[in-house]
């Protein structure tokens, strides 16, 4: 195995000693990090995103990239993409609105479940302009076909 | 040295991607971003981390004012914009998640486990940072001091991540991101103008609770700053601190301890000659809003009690529990008030009736309520 550089190893080794440190004062500190609970929930993260998320997204693109023919697949591949990343804040805003007593607190006081809409509503619109723009600019098939019949026609007899 | 107990061809049950699009130009673009990111969040944290515990020669500045608005503001807006951005660097190279041998010797094996340290810690510490903001905490364990080192576990691990991966890195970013698409649907390119619209418009529509311009936009704001009583919100009321009673009894004092003590009645913290000053309030979780503040000045009180503007000075509230004193020292001594008005008008019970204080470039929780007692060091 080739020899790492200096600077990669210390940089390394700087991340080695950081993260011991985070490890060492959370075993070290049993009773307000409750290091088995903590543990429950590193895993689970990690499991929500690796076998729900992730495999969720990737299948649902797979699909339209089979399904819709590639232009407007493509655009509403972007469009969840978009309007995903967007949910992924907003859901939990939803989910969470309502639980609060107190109104001076001014926490979660909105709408979110109308302001999200909106938002998405939004989103879909912009990218939905954006697919009409782009099949509006391109020439139809049949145009083109036609527009290459014209430019093949050999040059009349001169 | 390689193990030979697996086979050479991932078994048929073994999941396959194909790369598609993912790949190190797009990886190591994101990552880069997220890196940054990530390390505005940490430097942020740590400055938020030290006002509740600076060292005694080292005291909290009191310019900027709105000092700890702003680190304290980027490090919440940037922490949600980071979950958008973590989903994008999560998809970009989750493929390589099932490479083939899984592990390949002892150094990769270690490899791998870090990377699950980093990508577990992360998503932890982005979502319980959320929900601390959320006020939400459905787990057993304290959340500032987990918040607290758990951000060293993320960025120790980072920091080993971009030692291991720096070539590939490097790679990546001289590598162009294409427009073509590889397979059926989205280029490069457009995986990354997408991506970036999906982190732009959650920070667009989150950053209203810190810059009040943009709260129209807000729609997505945890909180709203201009909605409170007041004209400032209350994270903590007279009730739920249990002392609306004390507060408002006709025995309240407020006394300064020093070289001698001094005693007030409500009537006569209203009688001091009044100072009037213009600070935020700046909440740990992420909002502020600035305020017109009337009151006393607090060195004038400690000069009257035989301190003077190096003491330590700590006050304590009615109420009990974390943060029922706080302390200051220096230039936060210098410039802090006890306020009686709030924007005009006398401060209502939850805003700390009859007494709070109110200092510049100061985290919002140790901007201490319902004043009782105040010794001077």
């Amino acid at each position: 195995m080739s020899r790492l550089p200096a600077g990669r190893l210390l940089l390394g080794g700087v991340g080695v000693l950081a993260m011991a440190y985070g490890v060492v004062r959370i075993l070290t500190d049993t009773k307000d990090t409750k290091p088995a609970a903590l543990l429950r929930w590193l895993v689970g993260t990690l499991l929500v995103h690796d076998v729900l998320i992730a495999p969720v997204v990737i299948g649902v693109g797979w699909l339209i990239g089979r399904a819709l023919p590639p232009r407007a697949g493509r655009y509403l591949q972007a469009a969840l993409v978009t309007g995903g990343l967007v949910s992924a804040v907003g859901l939990f805003l939803v989910w969470r609105q309502g639980k609060y007593s107190a109104a001076s607190l001014a926490l979660l006081q909105r709408d979110y479940r109308r302001n999200l809409l909106l938002v998405l509503g939004l989103i879909a619109l912009a990218y939905l302009a954006g697919y009409l723009v782009e099949v509006a600019r391109t020439p139809r098939r049949g145009d083109q076909a036609r527009e290459n019949r014209v430019n093949v026609r050999p040059p009349a007899d001169q | 040295m390689p193990i030979t107990l697996l086979p050479d061809a991932a078994p048929k049950l073994w999941p396959r991607f194909a790369a598609g699009v993912r790949g190190p130009a797009l990886t190591a673009r994101v990552g880069r971003l997220l890196g940054i990111a990530f390390g505005v969040c940490f430097v942020t944290g740590l400055l938020s981390h030290y006002q509740y515990a600076p060292w005694r020669w080292l005291p909290i500045p009191a310019a900027p004012y709105w000092g700890y608005r702003l680190t304290q503001g980027l490090h919440v807006i940037t922490g949600i914009a980071c979950i958008p951005l973590l989903l994008v660097k999560l998809w970009s190279v989750f493929h390589r998640l099932f490479v083939w041998p899984p592990v390949r010797g002892a150094l990769h094996a270690l490899e791998r486990g870090s990377v699950a340290v980093l990508v577990a810690s992360s998503v932890f510490q982005l979502v319980t940072g959320l929900f601390n903001i959320l006020q939400f905490y459905p787990w057993p364990w304290g959340f500032i001091r987990v918040h607290y080192w758990m951000s060293w576990v993320v960025v120790g691990s980072l920091l080993l991540h971009v030692a291991v991966q720096l070539p590939a890195i490097r790679a990546g970013l001289a590598e162009r991101v294409t427009r073509e698409a590889a397979t059926r649907g989205l280029s490069r390119r457009g995986v990354l103008l997408a991506g970036g619209a999906g982190v732009a418009v959650v920070a667009a529509t989150t950053v209203g609770q810190v810059v009040p311009a943009l709260e129209p936009v807000a729609l997505l704001s945890p909180r709203e700053p201009r909605r409170g009583p007041l004209g400032v919100p209350v994270n903590r009321t007279a009730e739920a601190a249990g002392v609306t009673r004390a507060a408002r009894s006709p025995q309240y004092r407020l006394s300064v301890h020093g070289n001698r003590v001094l005693e007030f009645t409500v009537a006569q913290l209203e009688a001091e000659p009044a100072v009037h000053t213009s600070l935020p309030i700046a909440c740990v979780e992420g909002w502020s809003i600035q305020a017109r503040w009337q009151g006393i000045s607090l060195l004038d009180l400690v000069r009257r009690v035989g301190g003077s503007a190096s003491s330590r000075v700590t006050v304590h509230s009615l109420e009990h529990g974390a943060y029922a004193t706080s302390s200051l020292t220096g230039s936060q001594l210098e410039h802090a008030v006890l306020a009686t008005h709030l924007n005009g008008q006398r401060l209502s019970v939850d805003h700390g009736y009859p007494i709070r204080l109110i200092a510049p470039d100061r985290a919002g929780v140790l901007q201490t309520k319902w004043l009782t007692r105040i010794e001077v060091g």
